[in-house]
Protein backbone atom coordinates (compact mmCIF):
# COMPACT_ATOMS: atom_id res chain seq x y z
CA UNK A 1 0.00 0.00 0.00
CA UNK A 2 2.73 2.66 1.00
CA UNK A 3 4.93 1.64 -1.51
CA UNK A 4 2.01 2.32 -4.26
CA UNK A 5 1.16 5.42 -2.54
CA UNK A 6 5.23 6.43 -3.30
CA UNK A 7 4.98 5.31 -7.03
CA UNK A 8 1.71 7.71 -7.25
CA UNK A 9 3.59 10.52 -5.39
CA UNK A 10 7.06 9.91 -7.40
CA UNK A 11 5.17 10.38 -11.14
CA UNK A 12 2.04 12.60 -11.81
CA UNK A 13 0.80 10.23 -14.28
CA UNK A 14 -2.18 12.89 -15.62
CA UNK A 15 0.99 15.40 -17.03
CA UNK A 16 2.15 12.39 -18.75
CA UNK A 17 -1.45 11.45 -20.52
CA UNK A 18 -0.11 12.26 -23.98
CA UNK A 19 3.14 10.05 -23.94
CA UNK A 20 6.29 12.54 -24.99
CA UNK A 21 8.17 10.00 -22.49
CA UNK A 22 10.17 7.33 -24.46
CA UNK A 23 11.87 4.18 -23.04
CA UNK A 24 15.93 4.05 -23.56
CA UNK A 25 17.41 0.76 -23.81
CA UNK A 26 19.33 1.39 -20.83
CA UNK A 27 17.40 0.72 -17.85
CA UNK A 28 15.27 3.52 -15.75
CA UNK A 29 16.57 5.86 -18.60
CA UNK A 30 13.63 7.80 -20.80
CA UNK A 31 14.06 9.56 -23.97
CA UNK A 32 11.79 13.16 -23.21
CA UNK A 33 10.12 14.57 -26.35
CA UNK A 34 9.66 17.90 -26.20
CA UNK A 35 6.41 19.80 -27.83
CA UNK A 36 8.18 21.71 -30.57
CA UNK A 37 5.08 23.30 -32.88
CA UNK A 38 6.23 24.22 -36.52
CA UNK A 39 10.12 23.94 -35.03
CA UNK A 40 10.28 27.31 -33.51
CA UNK A 41 11.52 27.54 -29.98
CA UNK A 42 12.90 31.06 -28.41
CA UNK A 43 17.08 30.77 -27.73
CA UNK A 44 15.89 31.28 -23.81
CA UNK A 45 14.13 28.06 -24.03
CA UNK A 46 16.52 26.11 -25.97
CA UNK A 47 19.08 26.94 -23.05
CA UNK A 48 16.85 25.99 -20.72
CA UNK A 49 16.53 22.46 -22.17
CA UNK A 50 20.22 22.63 -22.41
CA UNK A 51 20.33 23.12 -18.52
CA UNK A 52 17.97 20.05 -18.21
CA UNK A 53 19.91 18.11 -20.37
CA UNK A 54 23.36 18.68 -18.17
CA UNK A 55 21.25 18.75 -14.95
CA UNK A 56 19.02 15.57 -15.23
CA UNK A 57 20.85 13.76 -18.59
CA UNK A 58 24.13 12.93 -19.58
CA UNK A 59 23.78 16.34 -22.25
CA UNK A 60 22.24 14.39 -25.10
CA UNK A 61 19.36 16.00 -27.06
CA UNK A 62 18.29 14.45 -30.11
CA UNK A 63 16.82 16.35 -32.46
CA UNK A 64 13.90 14.25 -34.72
CA UNK A 65 12.96 14.06 -37.71
CA UNK A 66 9.57 16.42 -36.75
CA UNK A 67 11.61 19.25 -35.75
CA UNK A 68 11.61 17.89 -32.07
CA UNK A 69 13.80 17.88 -29.49
CA UNK A 70 14.44 14.99 -27.48
CA UNK A 71 15.90 15.02 -23.56
CA UNK A 72 18.13 11.75 -23.28
CA UNK A 73 19.11 9.91 -20.52
CA UNK A 74 16.47 11.00 -18.08
CA UNK A 75 15.64 9.07 -15.24
CA UNK A 76 12.62 7.42 -13.64
CA UNK A 77 12.40 9.81 -10.69
CA UNK A 78 13.09 12.98 -12.03
CA UNK A 79 10.14 13.36 -14.52
CA UNK A 80 8.71 15.63 -11.82
CA UNK A 81 10.87 17.84 -11.13
CA UNK A 82 11.75 17.89 -14.99
CA UNK A 83 8.72 18.70 -15.86
CA UNK A 84 8.52 21.86 -13.85
CA UNK A 85 11.37 22.90 -15.10
CA UNK A 86 10.32 22.54 -18.66
CA UNK A 87 6.70 24.06 -17.59
CA UNK A 88 8.83 26.97 -16.44
CA UNK A 89 10.40 27.61 -19.40
CA UNK A 90 6.83 27.56 -21.39
CA UNK A 91 8.05 23.98 -22.72
CA UNK A 92 5.85 20.80 -22.76
CA UNK A 93 6.13 17.14 -23.73
CA UNK A 94 5.64 16.38 -27.30
CA UNK A 95 3.00 12.93 -28.19
CA UNK A 96 3.63 9.61 -28.92
CA UNK A 97 1.31 6.79 -29.91
CA UNK A 98 -2.40 7.43 -31.46
CA UNK A 99 -2.64 11.01 -30.79
CA UNK A 100 -2.46 13.99 -32.73
CA UNK A 101 1.02 14.46 -33.04
CA UNK A 102 3.23 17.90 -33.07
CA UNK A 103 2.68 20.17 -36.25
CA UNK A 104 5.80 20.52 -38.70
CA UNK A 105 6.22 23.64 -40.84
CA UNK A 106 8.75 25.27 -42.80
CA UNK A 107 9.53 29.17 -42.02
CA UNK A 108 6.62 30.38 -44.26
CA UNK A 109 5.71 33.75 -45.30
CA UNK A 110 6.82 35.52 -42.19
CA UNK A 111 10.60 34.30 -42.92
CA UNK A 112 10.94 33.13 -46.24
CA UNK A 113 10.99 35.21 -49.74
CA UNK A 114 8.81 32.07 -51.39
CA UNK A 115 6.42 32.03 -48.83
CA UNK A 116 2.63 32.64 -49.43
CA UNK A 117 1.35 31.75 -46.47
CA UNK A 118 1.85 32.16 -42.42
CA UNK A 119 2.98 28.43 -41.72
CA UNK A 120 3.28 29.68 -37.78
CA UNK A 121 0.28 31.17 -37.48
CA UNK A 122 -1.43 28.00 -39.09
CA UNK A 123 0.74 25.50 -37.91
CA UNK A 124 0.67 27.16 -34.11
CA UNK A 125 -3.29 27.10 -34.42
CA UNK A 126 -3.63 23.84 -35.10
CA UNK A 127 -1.34 22.58 -32.76
CA UNK A 128 -3.01 24.58 -29.74
CA UNK A 129 -6.72 22.79 -31.22
CA UNK A 130 -5.32 19.55 -32.10
CA UNK A 131 -1.97 18.45 -30.39
CA UNK A 132 -2.24 15.54 -28.12
CA UNK A 133 -6.07 14.60 -28.93
CA UNK A 134 -6.75 10.26 -28.86
CA UNK A 135 -9.02 7.86 -29.28
CA UNK A 136 -7.86 7.65 -33.02
CA UNK A 137 -7.36 4.45 -35.05
CA UNK A 138 -2.95 5.37 -35.48
CA UNK A 139 -0.77 8.55 -35.26
CA UNK A 140 -2.41 11.49 -36.62
CA UNK A 141 0.25 13.86 -38.16
CA UNK A 142 -0.30 17.06 -39.95
CA UNK A 143 2.42 19.46 -41.82
CA UNK A 144 2.02 22.91 -42.74
CA UNK A 145 3.94 23.89 -45.89
CA UNK A 146 4.32 28.08 -46.84
CA UNK A 147 4.17 27.37 -50.61
CA UNK A 148 4.05 24.42 -53.56
CA UNK A 149 7.85 23.62 -53.06
CA UNK A 150 6.67 21.39 -50.16
CA UNK A 151 10.21 21.74 -48.07
CA UNK A 152 8.63 20.44 -45.09
CA UNK A 153 7.33 17.52 -46.95
CA UNK A 154 3.42 18.30 -45.76
CA UNK A 155 2.10 15.17 -48.07
CA UNK A 156 4.13 12.81 -45.85
CA UNK A 157 1.63 13.94 -43.29
CA UNK A 158 -1.62 12.49 -42.79
CA UNK A 159 -3.16 16.17 -43.23
CA UNK A 160 -0.91 18.34 -45.31
CA UNK A 161 -1.13 22.02 -46.44
CA UNK A 162 0.70 23.32 -49.21
CA UNK A 163 0.15 27.88 -49.13
CA UNK A 164 -1.02 28.78 -52.48
CA UNK A 165 -1.79 32.09 -54.21
CA UNK A 166 -3.62 32.83 -57.70
CA UNK A 167 -2.59 35.51 -59.56
CA UNK A 168 -4.28 38.31 -61.25
CA UNK A 169 -3.22 40.45 -63.78
CA UNK A 170 -4.44 44.58 -62.32
CA UNK A 171 -3.46 47.49 -64.38
CA UNK A 172 -5.32 49.99 -61.60
CA UNK A 173 -2.63 51.07 -59.87
CA UNK A 174 0.66 50.05 -61.60
CA UNK A 175 0.61 49.69 -65.42
CA UNK A 176 2.29 46.31 -66.93
CA UNK A 177 5.91 47.35 -68.43
CA UNK A 178 5.79 44.41 -70.65
CA UNK A 179 8.93 43.61 -69.22
CA UNK A 180 8.41 39.91 -69.51
CA UNK A 181 10.04 38.99 -65.92
CA UNK A 182 7.11 36.50 -64.82
CA UNK A 183 6.77 35.11 -68.13
CA UNK A 184 10.69 33.86 -66.98
CA UNK A 185 9.92 33.15 -63.48
CA UNK A 186 7.19 30.86 -64.10
CA UNK A 187 8.38 27.06 -63.99
CA UNK A 188 5.36 25.58 -65.73
CA UNK A 189 5.12 27.33 -68.68
CA UNK A 190 1.27 28.84 -67.60
CA UNK A 191 2.16 32.22 -67.37
CA UNK A 192 2.92 33.47 -71.28
CA UNK A 193 3.22 36.91 -72.49
CA UNK A 194 0.68 37.99 -75.22
CA UNK A 195 1.19 41.05 -76.52
CA UNK A 196 2.73 42.56 -74.17
CA UNK A 197 0.42 41.33 -71.18
CA UNK A 198 0.36 38.35 -69.05
CA UNK A 199 -1.94 35.48 -69.40
CA UNK A 200 -2.14 32.85 -67.02
CA UNK A 201 -3.38 28.85 -68.59
CA UNK A 202 -5.04 28.38 -65.22
CA UNK A 203 -5.24 24.36 -65.14
CA UNK A 204 -1.44 24.50 -65.48
CA UNK A 205 -0.57 26.96 -62.83
CA UNK A 206 0.81 25.44 -59.97
CA UNK A 207 0.11 28.84 -57.96
CA UNK A 208 3.53 29.45 -56.36
CA UNK A 209 3.09 33.18 -56.64
CA UNK A 210 6.78 33.34 -58.69
CA UNK A 211 5.11 35.59 -61.15
CA UNK A 212 3.74 37.60 -58.87
CA UNK A 213 6.74 38.03 -56.85
CA UNK A 214 8.84 38.38 -59.52
CA UNK A 215 6.90 41.53 -61.25
CA UNK A 216 9.09 44.25 -60.27
CA UNK A 217 6.12 47.10 -60.76
CA UNK A 218 3.39 45.09 -58.76
CA UNK A 219 0.52 44.95 -61.72
CA UNK A 220 0.22 41.05 -60.84
CA UNK A 221 -1.32 40.53 -57.59
CA UNK A 222 -3.16 38.06 -55.77
CA UNK A 223 -6.53 37.39 -56.59
CA UNK A 224 -6.90 34.81 -53.57
CA UNK A 225 -4.96 32.93 -51.17
CA UNK A 226 -5.20 29.86 -49.60
CA UNK A 227 -3.89 26.42 -48.60
CA UNK A 228 -4.47 23.11 -50.65
CA UNK A 229 -5.30 20.12 -48.40
CA UNK A 230 -3.39 16.59 -49.18
CA UNK A 231 -4.68 13.69 -47.03
CA UNK A 232 -3.59 10.27 -46.40
CA UNK A 233 0.24 10.89 -46.52
CA UNK A 234 2.26 8.19 -44.60
CA UNK A 235 5.91 7.25 -44.33
CA UNK A 236 7.20 4.20 -42.09
CA UNK A 237 7.45 0.85 -43.93
CA UNK A 238 4.89 1.78 -46.62
CA UNK A 239 4.97 5.16 -47.46
CA UNK A 240 2.87 6.67 -49.38
CA UNK A 241 2.07 10.78 -50.65
CA UNK A 242 -1.00 11.95 -49.70
CA UNK A 243 -3.58 12.91 -51.94
CA UNK A 244 -4.99 16.04 -53.21
CA UNK A 245 -8.30 16.52 -50.93
CA UNK A 246 -9.07 20.09 -51.71
CA UNK A 247 -7.53 23.83 -52.81
CA UNK A 248 -7.39 26.99 -52.16
CA UNK A 249 -9.05 26.27 -48.48
CA UNK A 250 -9.51 29.14 -46.56
CA UNK A 251 -7.47 30.01 -43.53
CA UNK A 252 -10.16 30.45 -41.06
CA UNK A 253 -12.02 27.29 -42.53
CA UNK A 254 -8.89 25.33 -41.95
CA UNK A 255 -9.62 23.81 -38.77
CA UNK A 256 -12.98 22.71 -38.78
CA UNK A 257 -12.20 20.86 -42.39
CA UNK A 258 -9.44 19.47 -40.12
CA UNK A 259 -11.48 18.55 -36.85
CA UNK A 260 -14.14 16.78 -39.53
CA UNK A 261 -11.17 14.44 -41.43
CA UNK A 262 -10.26 13.82 -37.49
CA UNK A 263 -13.88 12.80 -36.54
CA UNK A 264 -13.90 10.90 -40.25
CA UNK A 265 -11.36 9.22 -39.55
CA UNK A 266 -12.14 8.09 -35.99
CA UNK A 267 -15.50 6.67 -37.71
CA UNK A 268 -14.06 4.87 -40.42
CA UNK A 269 -10.36 3.97 -39.83
CA UNK A 270 -10.07 0.00 -38.17
CA UNK A 271 -7.41 0.00 -35.16
CA UNK A 272 -3.78 0.24 -36.08
CA UNK A 273 -5.30 1.76 -39.28
CA UNK A 274 -3.43 5.58 -40.82
CA UNK A 275 -6.06 7.72 -42.76
CA UNK A 276 -4.16 6.74 -46.00
CA UNK A 277 -4.89 3.45 -45.50
CA UNK A 278 -7.97 3.59 -44.08
CA UNK A 279 -9.00 6.04 -47.46
CA UNK A 280 -7.45 3.78 -49.92
CA UNK A 281 -10.38 0.83 -47.80
CA UNK A 282 -13.50 2.89 -47.98
CA UNK A 283 -12.88 4.60 -50.70
CA UNK A 284 -12.22 8.34 -51.47
CA UNK A 285 -16.05 9.26 -52.36
CA UNK A 286 -17.09 7.82 -49.02
CA UNK A 287 -14.49 9.42 -46.62
CA UNK A 288 -15.23 12.96 -48.58
CA UNK A 289 -18.91 12.23 -48.07
CA UNK A 290 -18.48 11.41 -43.98
CA UNK A 291 -16.15 14.41 -44.25
CA UNK A 292 -19.12 16.90 -45.19
CA UNK A 293 -21.19 15.33 -43.20
CA UNK A 294 -19.00 15.91 -39.84
CA UNK A 295 -19.04 19.78 -41.40
CA UNK A 296 -22.78 19.92 -41.58
CA UNK B 1 17.31 64.24 -63.89
CA UNK B 2 20.71 62.78 -63.85
CA UNK B 3 21.40 59.36 -65.84
CA UNK B 4 23.52 56.91 -63.96
CA UNK B 5 24.52 53.07 -64.94
CA UNK B 6 26.24 50.26 -63.10
CA UNK B 7 27.31 46.78 -64.76
CA UNK B 8 26.81 44.19 -62.54
CA UNK B 9 27.75 41.71 -65.53
CA UNK B 10 29.00 38.61 -63.64
CA UNK B 11 28.05 39.88 -60.05
CA UNK B 12 25.95 36.83 -58.44
CA UNK B 13 23.54 37.43 -55.74
CA UNK B 14 22.71 39.16 -53.36
CA UNK B 15 25.81 41.36 -54.12
CA UNK B 16 24.24 43.04 -57.27
CA UNK B 17 21.57 43.85 -55.35
CA UNK B 18 23.55 45.29 -52.59
CA UNK B 19 25.49 46.91 -55.36
CA UNK B 20 22.53 48.23 -56.48
CA UNK B 21 21.36 49.55 -53.36
CA UNK B 22 24.42 51.71 -52.33
CA UNK B 23 24.63 53.04 -55.88
CA UNK B 24 20.85 54.10 -55.24
CA UNK B 25 21.75 56.13 -52.18
CA UNK B 26 24.85 57.85 -53.53
CA UNK B 27 22.24 59.32 -56.47
CA UNK B 28 19.54 62.08 -56.58
CA UNK B 29 16.12 61.44 -55.97
CA UNK B 30 14.64 61.11 -59.52
CA UNK B 31 17.72 60.23 -61.09
CA UNK B 32 17.32 57.02 -63.19
CA UNK B 33 20.34 54.69 -62.80
CA UNK B 34 20.56 51.37 -65.45
CA UNK B 35 21.94 47.96 -64.40
CA UNK B 36 23.27 45.55 -66.50
CA UNK B 37 22.47 42.58 -65.05
CA UNK B 38 23.20 38.72 -65.50
CA UNK B 39 19.86 36.19 -66.99
CA UNK B 40 19.19 33.48 -64.28
CA UNK B 41 18.83 34.49 -60.58
CA UNK B 42 20.42 38.12 -60.67
CA UNK B 43 17.54 39.31 -63.28
CA UNK B 44 14.77 37.49 -61.24
CA UNK B 45 15.82 38.28 -57.81
CA UNK B 46 16.96 42.37 -58.17
CA UNK B 47 14.37 44.15 -60.38
CA UNK B 48 12.03 42.71 -57.35
CA UNK B 49 13.97 43.32 -54.83
CA UNK B 50 14.50 46.86 -55.83
CA UNK B 51 10.83 47.84 -56.17
CA UNK B 52 10.44 46.38 -52.63
CA UNK B 53 12.48 49.07 -52.00
CA UNK B 54 10.23 51.95 -53.07
CA UNK B 55 11.93 52.56 -56.02
CA UNK B 56 10.39 52.31 -59.89
CA UNK B 57 11.35 49.94 -62.30
CA UNK B 58 10.68 51.83 -65.27
CA UNK B 59 12.21 49.06 -68.30
CA UNK B 60 13.64 45.79 -68.07
CA UNK B 61 15.37 45.05 -72.05
CA UNK B 62 17.63 42.61 -73.11
CA UNK B 63 21.08 43.81 -73.37
CA UNK B 64 22.79 40.75 -75.75
CA UNK B 65 23.03 37.80 -73.35
CA UNK B 66 22.06 39.79 -69.53
CA UNK B 67 19.39 42.41 -69.29
CA UNK B 68 19.65 46.03 -68.84
CA UNK B 69 16.98 47.52 -66.08
CA UNK B 70 16.27 51.67 -65.47
CA UNK B 71 15.27 51.97 -61.98
CA UNK B 72 14.28 55.23 -61.12
CA UNK B 73 15.29 56.23 -57.57
CA UNK B 74 12.76 57.34 -54.78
Amino acid sequence: MSSEKSSEKRIDLSALKAGGFIKQCQPNLFALRLRVPVGDITATQLSAVAKIAEKYGQGRIHLTARQGLEINDINFDDFNDVQDELKAAGLSLGACGARVRVVTGCPGKDVCPKGLGSTKKLGKALDDAFFGQGDLPHKFKMGVAGCPNSCVKPQENDLGFNGVVEPLLDETENECISCNLCEKACPTGALKMVEGRPVINKVICDHDGLCIKACPVGCLVEKRQGWNVTVGGRFGRRPNLGQLYATFVKTEDIKALTSAIIKAYRKLGNKGERLGVAVERVGMKAFKEEVKANIG
Amino acid sequence: MAKHELDLSGVPCPINFVKTKLKLEEIASGDLLEVILDDGEPIGNVPRAVKDEGHKVLKVEPAGERFKVTIERK
